[in-house]
């Protein structure tokens, strides 16, 4: 055979070249030079970046010293661009001043990008298996867990290296066995890529204690050589399940107890149907029949019983007041509250009409603000403005002259607070809260009458609407009622 | 004169109430029944009795209530134009709407004060029997 032909060294991808012991290059072909640039009479240390060359250097050294050759990815920049090269270096018998270093690279750079892409895919992908709550579980063809991730050791309280290549049944309670069978030759037969299982429960797992929870589950099947990989995607629902079975016992519970409150509320409003009717039948007789004394036998009588007899009409009276006042009470807070825009300066104005028209004679200065309005039950807040305008009207009655005004505000917490304000008779801080118990009087009968529950049917009114109710207020100084309506 | 029929189970009431109205001079004849069964024996038995001048009528009776009362005399041609006035102690809803519906002329909840249901039957007996001109 004869020498080698040049285009051998030249004309391939290879990138050829030897260098002696000191790092000077004895040859170079030319696709080495096409690279690299000529290396005629220079060292690594001018062809490449010091740690380049550095590393280059080092790897020489190495084969020179061990006298084996070896294969080494070089990271090598062209154009600020990494480029990766596989060298292979080989020892050269010396000869005087010769070369003792052969190289032969090919540029890998492609392969190495790929092969980078596929670690840090194979990453992110365990990664994701890793956190994942549900468990995922792939078996093999044989039916024997190939894969096992976190979520699986959590629910079904393996390890994966107890599993690993142990058959899949040992994840499924016995009465679920012949079940998975049938979907595994289902699914083999339908030929499809993916399919959910137990949507309507009906799967069930086996931990490794031994306990049988209820799951839901999604399988695929990947087939690569032939081969069939099923991986199922399995979700413990025994928490969701359970969570279901106590909402829907709740459920039921609230509906007896809605029952009951129904059942009650017709037995109240039967009861309140007896009071008006029965309670007021005597009440008039006592009336009645009192006043029967007093006409019939006016003279004859002393003016001690008379008086006595007097008494005894002003109670029924009263009663009769205390019995309406109560029914009225709580048939405002028996309805529903039916929220409509309603124009309050408007119906403040209509009552403060009707109290004037009442008692003409009294000299009484109404300041309404104007456009107040609310979203609220108008029968309701009729009932509420009536009664503070009312209370307004009755405790500015022993002045000469009055001012009763009414408005609203918005108070630090961004609130409408509306207000009815007097500067009659007002009444001490230190009885405040008793202000709006029902029946709760803070004047004497004799000074203002009343029966005491119209503050307490504005509070529960207000109470209905979700808002609040509050007053400010010193003896002889006045009296300002706030309420808010959420 | 044609009497008025009284339909009141209590026997205060019915005293209170005959009582206002000889106080305020009503001289028809009152006739009292005091459930239901007996105001529709009296309306509507074999006596063969006129229509009443006027009824007031309570409407919580025992055995046949006032309510079903009235829907007898507006179905019959006999009472159909006599007037009622409901006289009771309710003010529920349900009852003046029922006695509205049924035709009732008038709806009177009795005032506990006895000076105050005096001038009520006063007001009545002028109203109905005197004022008002009832079909012949």
């Amino acid at each position: 055979m004869g020498r080698p032909p040049q285009e051998l060294f030249d004309n391939g991808l290879a990138l050829i070249c030897a260098k002696d012991a000191n790092n000077h290059y004895h040859y170079a072909n030319s696709r080495f030079i096409e690279t690299f640039g000529s290396p005629d009479g220079v060292t690594d240390a001018d062809l490449f970046p010091a740690a380049v060359a550095g590393r280059l250097r080092q790897h020489d050294a190495q084969v020179i010293a061990s006298g084996k050759a070896r294969l080494d990815e070089e990271h090598i920049p062209i154009d600020d661009e990494d480029r990766v090269y596989l060298f292979n270096r080989f020892p050269i018998a010396a000869s005087d001043d010769g070369p003792v270093l052969g190289i032969v690279a090919f540029e890998v750079t492609q392969r190495a990008r790929a092969e980078e892409n596929l670690l840090s895919s194979r990453a992110l992908f365990e990664g994701i298996l890793d956190i994942a709550a549900d468990a995922i579980v792939s078996i093999d063809e044989q039916q024997r867990i190939a894969l096992f991730n976190q979520g699986a050791e959590r629910i079904f309280g393996y390890r994966a290296c107890e599993v690993l290549g142990q058959p899949l049944t040992l994840l499924l309670p016995p009465s679920m066995r012949p079940m998975h069978q049938r979907h595994v030759e289902q699914f083999e037969r339908s030929g499809g890529a993916a399919r959910q299982m137990g949507e309507r429960g009906g799967i069930l797992g086996r931990r490794k204690d031994g306990t049988v929870f209820p799951a839901e589950a999604s399988i695929s099947r990947i087939e690569r050589d032939g081969r069939a990989t099923y991986t199922a995607i399995l979700r413990d629902v025994s928490v969701q399940q359970e969570a279901e079975r106590s909402i829907q016992a709740l459920n039921i519970d609230l509906k007896q107890r809605a029952a009951q409150l129904e059942s009650a509320n017709r037995e109240l409003e039967a009861f309140s149907y007896s009071v008006s009717h029965d309670l007021r039948a005597p009440l008039r007789s006592i009336d009645g029949f009192s006043q029967v004394l007093i006409e019939d036998f006016f003279e004859s009588l002393p003016e001690e019983a008379r008086d006595s007899l007097r008494r005894i009409r002003g109670a029924s009276q009263r009663m009769s007041q205390l019995i309406d006042d109560m029914l009225t009470l709580s048939r405002l807070t028996r309805g529903n509250v039916t929220r409509r825009d309603i124009d309050l300066s408007a119906m403040a104005s209509a009552i403060a009409g009707e109290l004037q028209a009442d008692q003409p004679d009294r000299a009484v200065t109404f300041q309404m603000a104007e456009s107040v309005r609310a979203m609220a039950d108008p029968h309701l807040l009729d009932a509420v403005l009536t009664n503070l305008l009312a209370n307004a009207w009755k405790f500015t009655s022993r002045h000469e002259t009055a001012r009763i005004e009414f408005g609203s505000a918005i108070d630090a917490k961004g609130r409408t607070v509306y207000f009815v304000r007097d500067d009659g008779a007002g009444f001490d801080m230190a009885y405040a809260d008793k202000l709006f118990g029902a029946f709760q009087r803070l004047h004497a009968r004799d000074d203002y009458s009343g029966t005491g529950v119209g503050l307490a049917t504005v509070q529960r009114i207000v109470h209905k609407h979700g808002g609040e109710v509050w007053a400010e207020s010193a003896v002889e100084q006045g009296a300002t009622f706030y309420f808010t309506l959420e | 004169m044609r009497p008025i029929l009284l339909v009141e189970d209590n026997p205060d009431d019915e005293k209170l109430t005959l009582r206002a109205l000889a106080k305020n001079n009503i001289q028809n004849e009152v006739i009292t029944a005091r459930d239901g069964v007996e105001a529709l024996a009296y309306l509507f038995g074999d006596g063969n009795q006129p229509a009443p001048a006027m009824v007031l009528l309570d409407i919580k009776l025992p055995k046949v209530n006032g309510i079903e009362v009235l829907r007898k005399i507006r179905q019959s041609d006999k009472t159909k134009f006599v007037p009622v006035v409901i006289l009771t102690s309710s003010k529920e809803d349900q009852d003046l709407i029922a006695g509205y519906e049924l035709g009732a002329n008038s709806y009177i909840r009795k005032p506990v004060d006895f000076v105050q249901f005096t001038e009520a039957v006063r007001q009545l007996g002028l109203y109905w029997l005197i004022l008002n001109e009832p079909p012949r």
